[in-house]
């Protein structure tokens, strides 16, 4: 084999093995955040495995199908987890390898889009009107965050002169950190700004509160759950995981991609070590702000969502004009 | 039996000159395919048989692409006619519709190959008449001809700015000959132009030809034409008619009026986002299935034309050359793709309306289950339209996206303020065109049937099911071969000197020099296989499955009526944009209800269509008020008239002596 076939392959099976990897630490990551969350309110909330149980024990329960269903219906988990789990393996993370490249984090934000295009057509699919309500709640949620998501990257891109590739964030981030300190360092203005705009859209891609409430069946005011009702057995578990899979692929976005320092650029055991504390600490840090946050502020009525987002547009046009600024 | 052999012989001429026809377009596909990869021209091609050229036609890339577009939406819909116009009842037969089509096609080749002005604007004009008279396939129905009349109309007020804009190119020549229409010597006149005059020829061609393309907001001929013709012609209006006034608008701004000025480029941009946002939200809106259709066809001119107006604005930067590049080709190869899976899309609807005989979604319903082939179809050009990996739509939207980013790095100081909006501005219709086609595809084709018709709706028959599956596969492989698909279209912008800059390693990446990678044959690959993994190791449980009633807070059964409505489900974004849509309700007892206990309600949601109501009626009104005023002047009989005509005649012509 060649030398650039082994880089392919060698670049192929990491990807693959940080993917599995995500995939499997996803529940974890939203069990940390409830127990923060319970302690944060003085309860003592459910263990912190407890999403593994729920998992595990959906794959054993018998499935109902809803009897106006399609072919849509079955396909919707199963997409929707594919697309979440290639998301993580291509979500920067915990190594940045210039030569094989996991390509760019645009693409993993149309990847979980083509998830979330089946789950809210799944909605649709089952014909009760819950269905209906969460499908359109969800679709018009994401209208306005994929705007400020994208705008938010472009900003990381156009401050690094660099592309979106993971690979190129992360080297020029932490090359420009070494040489020139201040304005292209880590705490910049324009990086903090759009940390925070992206961050935003994360809540409302992940249904969280302000945008909806993850822990509520009711009717009034849930989104993404509304869209999930019908489902159960290993349906329920697939969507679930894809659902918790995918807040762990945007939320090390926001880790590795938005700060990317203490990204391994080499595959020594030591340097991935390293990489890999440095990263699960900061995804602790981002739960417990999430915690902090749905403890702190209340769920918004819907129709006011929009104004959530176009602040968090505004953020990141802040953050793009901050860039030429300081 | 004379009627039974005559019904034989009508079905056999169709049938054959279909075959013709798919015969035709494969040549014409090879022809440009070849010229898009610089290879020899085959033996016969579009615009030469063997070494012999036919004068004032010739086929060179930019025109290529458009030619590739129409050989691969015109074979399909050359399968798809023969059953789809015997389905049809009413209006123009078949075999006259069979033999208008090629016609048809012939002159969008000659507008597409055209080496001269002169053939251009004649193929041009010819173009409009022969697709106006298949618009007009229904006649009888006034509607029809109402929006027949609107299509000719613009074309026609269309065609004569860009005539004129043709003409003050010529006007450098000093005698006035079929040669001197010659894009070749054109372009040496073209070339001397005051920056006026050449402001003048590219403002006259965007608007002239730009009405053709319907951009906003001269777009208001599409949504009426488009539903009322039937289904195959909406595709090729939608697919490639439209794309030809998009190719001589950058025929006109890339090649005759070269060196094209800086802030042209801006304003192609500014009028494709434009376009590109309103065609999409105005699409949210619509229920009628082929309207809504169309309002998308205004949101992709609008992309395209954000590809071209960021190739033309970066071709001068230097450093980002292979942006420029980058950003021509998604925008060239869009052309292609949008005619794709929009002549999918327009097929299936065609499929759905020979079938339940409405266009309107809110009288649909669970139409997969009816529709297996159909439905699937539609699903997979509502994905590709949407943008959805790995799909055709994805690969040139994701490099649109690419290059704008990139221009944030540009040294221009109007492209680096306009970045971040336009950046936004596309993912924003890309979002708004996801959520529409959830809609386009959800409420028809999910859930219960809504009508009597939907519940009774079959598949269609074999040549449609195929003609739809061939444009369904096409989605998937120019998706997964986008980049040697790009690379092909960047030769595109060679007249404007951007060069082909896009690196190829290999015909399964995107990549280059400051653009990011991605690679939509990986994605398609891992996402298959792990949904197969996933779906095989879940059989079992999906087998076993017990089927029940949807949840309905405790009812019996769930009712058709009780799911949500195309306009129920984009309510949110219609009170969020509600400046823009006005949107506005009545609610009334039906007829024939006690006053006193009603029970049933009538009510009617709508929006006001604000190009029709405060650019368009005033228009309208100003005209019939000068027509009023010159009706007093107006000669008493036809000689006087004549004969006025003829003093005008006599006057111009002295006055271009």
């Amino acid at each position: 084999m060649s030398d650039s076939t082994l880089e392919s392959v060698r670049g192929a099976l990491i990807a693959a093995l940080q993917g599995i990897v995500l995939v499997a630490l996803a529940p974890l990551l939203n069990g940390l955040i409830r127990k923060v969350k319970a302690r944060l309110q003085r309860r003592i909330g459910p263990p912190l495995l407890q999403h593994y149980r729920d998992v595990a024990k959906l794959f054993r329960k018998e499935s109902i199908r809803p009897s106006p269903a399609s072919w849509i219906f079955d396909a919707a988990p199963i997409v929707s987890f594919a697309t979440a789990s290639v998301a993580a393996a291509l979500t920067p993370a915990i190594c940045a390898l210039p030569a094989t490249g996991q390509g760019d984090v645009v693409t993993v934000i149309y990847l979980l889009a083509l998830g979330r295009f089946f789950v809210i057509l799944a909605g649709l699919d089952a014909a009760s009107s819950f269905g209906g309500l969460g499908s359109s709640r969800d679709a018009a949620v994401s209208v306005f965050a994929e705007p400020v998501a994208m705008l938010s990257l472009a900003v990381v891109a156009a401050a690094l002169r660099t592309t979106t590739d993971v690979s190129g964030i992360s080297l020029a981030s932490t090359d420009a950190a070494v040489a020139s300190g201040t304005s292209l360092g880590l705490l910049a203005p324009w990086r903090l700004l759009a940390a925070l705009a992206f961050f935003i859209v994360v809540l409302a891609e992940c249904a969280r509160v302000p945008f909806d409430n993850p822990a509520t069946h009711l009717e009034l005011t849930m989104v993404h759950e509304a869209m999930l009702l019908e489902y159960s057995g290993p349906s329920l578990a697939l969507v679930t995981l894809a659902s918790l899979a995918k807040q762990l692929v945007l939320l090390s976005i926001v880790a590795s991609g938005f700060f990317p320092v203490g990204v391994a650029t080499s595959l020594q055991p030591a340097a991935l070590l390293v990489a890999g504390a440095v990263f699960v600490a900061k995804l602790a840090g981002l739960a417990v702000l999430i915690a902090i946050v749905e403890s702190a502020i209340a769920k918004v009525r819907f129709l006011r969502v929009p104004d959530y987002l176009g602040v968090a547009f505004g953020i990141a046009l802040l953050a793009y004009v901050a860039r030429e600024a300081f | 039996m004379s009627a039974l052999l005559r019904r034989a012989w009508a079905r056999g001429a169709v049938v054959s000159s279909a075959i013709l026809q798919v015969i035709a377009l494969a040549v014409a596909g090879t022809d440009g395919a070849f010229c898009l990869a610089g290879y020899d021209a085959p033996p016969i091609g579009i615009a030469h048989v063997g070494a012999t050229r036919i004068p004032g036609m010739g086929l060179d890339p930019l025109g290529a692409v458009v030619a590739f577009a129409l050989a691969l939406i015109g074979i399909p819909i050359a399968i798809y006619t023969p059953a789809y116009l015997a389905g049809r009842h009413g209006g123009l037969s078949g075999p006259v519709q069979q033999a208008l089509l090629p016609l048809l096609l012939g002159t969008i080749l000659a507008v597409v190959t055209a080496q001269n002005a002169l053939v251009l604007l004649v193929g041009w004009e010819l173009m409009t008449a022969f697709a106006t008279f298949l618009v007009l396939a229904d006649g009888h129905q006034d509607e029809v001809r109402r929006a027949a009349i609107l299509y000719v109309v613009m074309s026609h007020v269309g065609t004569l700015l860009g005539m004129v804009a043709v003409l003050i190119i010529a006007s450098g020549s000093p005698v006035l000959s079929f040669d001197s229409l010659d894009f070749e010597s054109l372009r040496i006149l073209g070339r001397d132009m005051g920056a006026g005059t050449r402001a003048a020829v590219l403002v006259l061609a965007l608007v002239g030809f730009g009405t053709k393309a319907g951009i906003v907001p001269l777009h208001v001929w599409l949504p009426e034409a488009h539903p009322a013709a039937p289904s195959h012609i909406s595709a090729l209006l939608s697919g490639v008619i439209v794309k030809c006034g998009i190719y001589v608008v950058a025929r006109v701004a890339l090649d005759l009026a070269r060196p094209v000025p800086f802030w042209f480029g801006i304003v192609l941009l500014g009028v494709g986002l434009s376009s590109a946002l309103l065609g999409v939200l105005y699409a949210l809106m619509e229920h009628d299935l082929k309207r809504l259709l169309a309002f998308h066809t205004v949101e992709n001119v609008g992309i395209i034309f954000m590809g071209i107006g960021l190739g033309v604005a970066l071709s001068q930067t230097r450093g980002l050359e292979s942006v420029a590049s980058l950003a021509l080709a998604a925008g060239l190869f869009h052309i292609i793709n949008h005619a794709v899976f929009k002549a999918l899309l327009f097929l299936c609807a065609g499929s759905v309306h020979a079938t339940i005989h409405d266009r309107n979604l809110e009288e649909m319903g669970g139409l997969l289950r009816k529709m297996p082939w159909t439905g699937t179809c539609f699903l997979v050009g509502a994905l590709a339209i949407s943008g959805m990996p790995p799909l055709n739509g994805f690969a040139s939207e994701w490099s649109l996206l690419q290059a704008l980013i990139a221009s944030a790095q540009s040294s221009e100081g109007w492209i680096r303020r306009l970045a971040p909006l336009l950046v936004a501005g596309l993912a924003l219709t890309g979002a708004l065109a996801a959520a529409c086609f959830v809609k386009a595809f959800g409420i028809p084709f999910l859930g219960l049937p809504r009508s009597e018709h939907a519940r009774h709706a079959r598949e269609v028959s074999l040549g449609p099911r195929a003609a739809q599956a061939l444009l369904a596969l096409a989605c998937f492989v120019l998706g997964v071969l986008s980049p040697l698909a790009l690379m092909l279209c960047a030769r595109g912008g060679e007249p404007l000197g951007i060069l082909p800059y896009l690196t190829f390693d290999s015909p399964f990446i995107i990549s280059g020099s400051k653009i990011a990678t991605t690679s939509p044959f990986v994605l398609a690959a891992a996402v298959t296989a792990i949904s197969l993994a996933v779906a095989i190791a879940t059989r079992g449980s999906r087998a076993r499955a017990r089927v029940a009633e949807p949840w309905v807070c405790g009812l019996e059964r769930v009712q058709p009526r009780m799911q949500y409505t195309a306009s129920a489900f984009t309510k949110a974004i219609r009170l969020v944009f509600r400046n823009l849509f006005r949107p506005s309700r009545e609610v009334e007892p039906a007829e024939g209800t006690p006053p006193y206990y009603v029970r049933r309600w009538r009510t009617q949601g709508m929006i006001l269509p604000v190009f029709e109501r405060y650019l368009y009626d005033p228009l309208v009104s100003a005209v019939r008020r000068i027509a009023a005023l010159m009706d007093g002047w107006a000669s008493p009989s036809t000689e006087v008239g004549l004969f006025l005509t003829l003093v005008a005649f006599c006057v111009a012509l002295w006055w271009a002596l």
